[in-house]
This record gives C-alpha cells, structure tokens and sequence, in this order.
C-alpha cells in the first residue's frame, strides 16, 4: 500500500470548513499563566468536546515563558535544559504532536471542537481547513500583499528539537520563516488544534534553548512594528468569523473549571 | 480503501483477526490514510490488560497525535516492536506488517459488537464528508 499523498483533500477540508459554522463557539481569554495550567486547561475544554460541549477558541499567553515538548517527544534530544533552569522557564508536555517550542512573546489560540463537528476529517484536510482562518488573521495583521502560506507540507520522521527549525503542512510561513506552528491531538472523535502566534522573537533565547533558532519570523518582523496581544487576539477573532461564519460568545472559565485546571496541571510539567 | 472481508472493524478505526482465543489488532486502511504518514508510535508492553473502548496507545502524524482504542478486552501477548522504531509499515502494510499488538481476549463475545468488512466499509462512507 503506497503512502497517501500529502495535498489535502479539498472537498474533506471544505466540508470541515462548512460545519465549523453549524454551532456557536464558546470564546474564552484567559490570562497569562504557567504552562502546566495552560495546558491542563486546553486537556480539560477538550475532555468537554469529547462529551459534545460547543466549540471553543481559547487565546492565551504563558507567564513565566516555557518550553513545550511534544506528546511523544524525548526530553533528552537537543534541548539545553541548563538554559531553561537558568532563566526560570517553565518546562511542559502539551497533549498535541510535534516538536519543542519556546512560548515568550507569543498568542497561543487553541481550537476545541466536539465530535459532530469533526466528524472523521482527516488530519490534513482539518488543518487545511483551520490555516484559512489563520491566513486570514495574519493578512489582517500584515496586509494581503504579505506572502503567507499554510500548508501543506511533508512530516518528518527525523525532525530537529526544535518545533520551528522547519515548517510542516501544520504551519503558516511568511517568506523564509514559519510565523505560526501548530499542533493536533483527537480523542474521542474530539479535536484540540493549539499554535504559537510568535508576536516577537528573542533569538538569543531560542539559540540559548536549542542551539539554533531555527526559521522563525515574528509578526513585529512582518508588520514593521510591535502588534499588542490585544490586536492579533482581534484580528485572530475577526478573521474566525469571517473565514467560517462563527458565531463567538465570551464565556470565561468557570471556578470550577479554574480548579479542575489547578488540579490537573502537576500532570502536564516536566519540572523544569 | 480496503476492508479485508476475514477482519473485524471498530468504530474508532481498528481491525481485529481472530485467531482462536487470541486477537490481531490493527488500524485500518482508511485510518492511515486520514493520518498520513505515522512519525510516532506508542504500544502497550505485553502483559498490560486491556479494555474494549479504552485507549491501549497513540499514533502521531503531522503534529496531530490520535489515541488507539481496544476493540476487545485481553491481555497483551505480543508487540510489534518493530513499529516502535518504524512506524511506515502501518502506511505502506496496515493489515499485515503494520499490526500492532495481540491479545489473549477476555470475552470472545465482544467481538459480535464489531463490525464486518461491508458495515465498516458502510460506516466509513456515512461518516465522511
């Protein structure tokens, strides 16, 4: 059995596309947080997606900044853990695939989706389908004349440590550097999609982290200037609605949810 | 897509050969085709028990992880370790090199709550758009 092409089918990711539109979207800020929390929440909306809870976009940001690995990926692969100890960062396995990433100057969105909406779509169709919103938000950001492209591209069985040190049929590059990564888990017919929207990028950092900062592109980069949270958060919003048709209503978490999360989150660190 | 007429099918996307008491369990033609391309694959050790519809392990493709899901109860007999290192025989073999775990079943009556090769085949074309 030959290995299945890597363009995304488009009539799948149309379909995908068309039903993201057939329930409203719960939207949800919260602030800027540790990354265990953040990714104990991003578990916990998606473990509600499972048991048919309404779509959700979270945005977010991580304070102190963090290093995510991957669900399968080994801690002890070219990340210089001395630098994270050092500077006080978090260190987190995210539930979703891929590769490590630094989060620091950055909008996290996460998109959590219930198993009548994702209804089987593949994985590259899903994420077809999802880069159209994100295109939109970035040509919002950074003007249409902007080359952005999201996906596709070919995953990698031998991929370096770090995340953005290449862009894959997840991602959305501009020019020579990957401006957003993303990443995927399903569970239940339910899909948690999450990504870094790198606002600005301290490649010091980055090379410190992993001895090479890889292919990244900032949108302070792309767009002449610093672009606030607050700006691409709306821009991310906007584009969501228009690209699909979204109908979104704030809805913070719960106190309950706040302490599911708190409960939860010793589960996702690494402990540094 | 192939849906081998002598399989069992689940509803998550595994298949199952019986062969006695024991079970071959992979993911199927349509579930590595969705995928795409495996980078990353987690099996139980032998010895680990399992339960129908609980996750026994994961895949990961293209930054998307998926959960596997038992399609019968039993205990882990054999691993196909070789996947550990390899995951291409899952793309390029799903129902022969590409198996992933046997196991001794439990209850041989959960494999009546499976389906045949014509209602997987049905079901796959109903659930997809």
């Amino acid at each position: 059995m030959p290995s299945t092409s890597l363009a995304a089918p488009i009539d799948a990711a149309r379909a995908f596309a068309a039903r993201l539109g057939m329930r409203p979207w719960r939207l949800i800020h919260t602030d800027p947080a540790p990354g265990a929390w953040n990714m104990a929440v991003d578990a916990l909306l998606l473990a509600a997606a499972e048991g048919g809870a309404d779509p959700a976009l979270r945005l977010y940001a991580w304070e102190p900044p963090a290093v995510s690995l991957g669900r399968f990926q080994r801690p002890d692969a070219g990340i210089r853990w001395e630098e994270v100890r050092r500077r006080g960062w978090g260190a987190v396995r995210r539930p979703t695939g891929g590769r490590a990433v630094l989060h620091q100057h950055e909008l996290t969105y996460a998109v959590i989706l219930p198993p009548d909406v994702v209804a089987g779509v593949g994985v590259r169709p899903a994420y077809a389908a999802l880069a159209e919103g994100l295109r939109a938000a970035l040509h919002r950001l950074v003007g249409r004349s902007a080359a952005i492209g999201c996906g596709p591209g070919a995953p990698a069985r031998s991929a370096p440590a770090n995340c953005f040190a290449r862009a894959t049929g997840a991602d959305c590059t501009a020019g020579d550097g990957k401006v957003i990564g993303s990443a995927q888990v399903r569970s239940r017919g339910a899909l948690l999609q999450h990504g870094s929207l790198l606002l600005d990028v301290d490649r010091d950092a980055w090379r410190a982290l992993f001895g090479d900062e890889g292919v990244l592109r900032s949108l302070r980069e792309l767009a002449g200037a610093a672009v606030p949270f607050a700006v691409a958060a709306e821009a991310l919003i906007a584009a969501f609605r228009a690209t699909w048709g979204i109908a979104l209503h704030p809805a913070p978490l719960s106190r309950a949810e706040h302490a599911a999360a708190e409960r939860a989150a010793a589960h996702w660190s690494l402990g540094g | 897509m192939t849906t081998p007429h002598d399989l069992r099918y689940s509803r998550t996307h595994e298949w199952v050969r019986v062969d006695g008491t024991r079970a071959t369990i992979g993911i199927t033609d349509y579930a590595q085709s969705e995928l795409g391309d495996l980078v990353y694959i987690e099996l139980p050790p032998v010895g680990r028990e399992l339960r129908r519809d609980a996750p026994f392990g994961a895949v990961e493709s293209v930054k998307a992880v998926e959960d596997l899901y038992a399609p019968v109860s039993g205990r882990v007999v054999a691993v196909n370790e070789r996947l550990l290192e390899d995951q291409s025989p899952v793309n390029a073999d799903p129902y022969g090199e590409g198996w992933m775990v046997v196991v001794e079943m439990s209850d041989p009556s959960e494999l009546e709550q499976l389906l045949s090769s014509e209602e997987y085949a049905e079901y796959v074309a109903g659930s997809t758009h």
